[in-house]
Parts: structure tokens; sequence; C-alpha cells
């Protein structure tokens, strides 16, 4: 633990340990790439997941770089924030190939840019012409109820649940 | 020919072959059905690997937009006689994906369905059961469902390319709501 802060040292990066094994860093857009790269010297070989939150509160989507190191049993999360009305980020495939499923998958879901990334093409959602549907401010259930026309008596007496927020 | 038609449909109830074909949770429940606890093969029905030569179709629990589109290919590479089994409630309304954006929510509006099994997921006795009464169905000549298709196709395929062929966005334009962010 106390070596890998070491080496962190110099690049000017808070660590915040989430237990023995896994520890965070948040950093700035433009130092994602330089961050990355830096674990990957470091033994955080592996590129596990890459995932995306949609802070609207905030105005920001987050995403969120998982990585191992195999070698020191050891975990790293890397976030990022960018600003929600210009979803743009830079594509991290010269440093993992694999980020470009990955990436293609935030751009489907959360409509992410990423810049370098060839192939952003639909992925899993069949014709989909509406808003990314993981944001925030997409609303499933108007989406599914105008898409297919669910009706009342056609759940044989059967209610619809009261939704939860 | 009544009489023809009424042996044919005993014989068609007691050779039932269903397409070893999965798309949701429940297919977890067909491996102790087909296997030796519970054994659907005593009731003369085994699992096909290609659609031509099957009699069943199972949908076994819920369908995304993507997956009803390959299942709409596979039903109509069946040769008829064919029945379609929607398993549990996802097939019937939703069921739990019921405000979902990418499941379906009622499977007969695509594809015309001859039993329905409740539950989530049914037990394999709820699908022996399911396949007893479907029998049934078939001796009598009941079970019709691929007439159906055939009948009122208009309306079917009317149905799927709402979903499929669809040129405007369901609800506001993405370009709207991103500027309005």
């Amino acid at each position: 633990m106390l070596e890998i802060q070491e080496k962190l040292k110099p690049m000017g990066l808070k660590v915040r340990w989430l237990g023995d094994w896994e520890f965070e860093v948040s950093v700035p857009r433009e130092r994602v790439a330089e961050v990355l790269s830096y674990l990957k010297t470091m033994g955080f070989k592996t590129f596990i997941h890459l995932a995306c939150v949609d802070w609207i509160d905030d105005q920001e989507f987050e995403l969120i770089y998982n990585l191992e190191s195999y070698e020191n049993a050891l975990q790293a999360i890397v976030k990022v924030r960018i600003p929600r009305n210009n979803p743009v980020m830079e594509s991290m495939m010269s440093i993992w190939g694999l980020c470009q499923v990955y990436e293609r998958e935030i751009h489907e879901f959360f409509g992410i840019e990423f810049i370098g990334n060839p192939n952003l093409k639909p992925f899993f959602l069949e014709n989909w012409l509406d808003t990314p549907p993981l944001r925030k401010d997409f609303d499933t259930l108007a989406y599914s109820q105008e898409l297919f026309e669910f009706k009342e008596d056609e759940t044989h007496g059967i209610e619809a649940p009261e939704r939860i927020e | 020919m009544s009489e023809w038609n009424d042996l044919v449909n005993f014989f068609r109830g007691r050779s039932m072959w269903m397409l070893h074909y999965c798309t949701g949770c429940g297919a977890i429940e067909l491996p102790p059905t087909m296997t030796s606890r519970w054994d659907m093969e005593r009731f003369g029905i085994i699992p096909m690997a290609t659609p031509r030569q099957a009699d069943i179709l199972l949908i076994t629990g819920y369908l995304a937009e993507k997956t009803l589109k390959r299942v709409i290919y596979t039903y109509e590479q069946m040769s008829a006689p064919k029945w379609v089994l929607g398993f549990g409630s996802c097939t019937i309304n939703g069921g739990i994906y019921w405000d979902s954006y990418s499941v379906i929510q009622n499977l007969d509006k695509y594809i015309p369905v001859d039993l329905y099994i409740a539950g989530c997921m049914p037990r394999p006795e709820a699908i022996l059961d399911a396949f007893v009464k479907l029998r049934e169905l078939v001796k009598k000549g009941e079970a019709k469902g691929y007439e159906k298709y055939v009948n009122n196709y208009e309306w079917y395929k009317a149905n799927q390319d709402r979903l499929f062929k669809r040129t405007t966005p369901v609800l506001k334009k993405a370009e709207e709501v991103i500027k309005s962010a």
C-alpha cells in the first residue's frame, strides 16, 4: 500500500483506499491518458471495465476506469468527470485496445463521443432513435407505454405496480 | 375427413419436438424438465436443434426488441403445424420489466401464443402441466395459433414494423433533449 502511495506521489494524485486491495484516484480529463499509462507501467496491466455514471444534478458524466494488477493483487479505479452538455472524451484505445468495445457501449447508452474510436456504431439496441436510454432524463416508463402501447385492459385486471421513485 | 384430422391430431400431440432455443431466465427451468428428474421425453417432447424440424417454440421469459426480431425469423422458418408457449409473466405483460425501454410487453401482439404458463419462473411441474394441456388442445384441434398468424398477418406485421421499421423517435428527439439539458 505504502509503496503504491510513494509511487503515485510524484504524479500529484490523491489516493483514496477503499480496502486492502482497492484504491481510487480522481483525475481531471486532460490527465486521464497520462495517469492510465503510468498505472499500466506500475503493473496495472489488466483493463477490467469502463463504466459511466450520469450525475444529472451536477450536470456531469463520470467515467470510471477499473484496472487490475495480478502481481500485486490490487485494483485501481480511475475516475474522471466530463461536462454533460458537451460529452466528449478521448479514446483510450492506444493504451488498451479492449477499450474499443466498452467505449462503443458507453457511446450507445450515454451518448458520449469518444475521439479516436473508429467504430461507434449501434451495438445492443435495435433501431434506436431516442435519447440514449441510460441517461437520467430519459423516461423509460413513458417510452415503453408509448412504443409497446401498454393498456390497463390488456393486463387481465392486474394493475401496474406503483412506480418507485 | 374429420376422422382423419382427429387421427392426425392425436399423433401430432404425441410427438411434439421443441426448438432448443432459450431467450430469458426461464431457460434454467428446462434442463431439469428435460433430464431424468422430470423427463419430458415421456410425453414425446424432445429438444430439436433446427427450427425447420421443430413443432413447439418456447419463449422462455423476457424478450428484448433485438431478440424478438430473431424469434420472428425463427417462428416463420418453422413449418406448420407449430405452437408457441409463453413462459412466465414477462411474455404476458412485461412482468418485472413493465417499464423497460427494451423488453417488449405483450408477446401476443407479435406472434400468436397458444398457451401461457404463469409464474416467475414456472417450475418444471408447471411446464409439464402446460405440455399436457397443449397436447389436449392439439388433440382437440384447438391450438390454431399458426393459422391465426397467417390469417391476420397484416395485423401482426404492422405491430412488428412498429418496432423494427420506425423512423421517428418514440419520445422527444434526442437532439432536443441534449440541447435543453
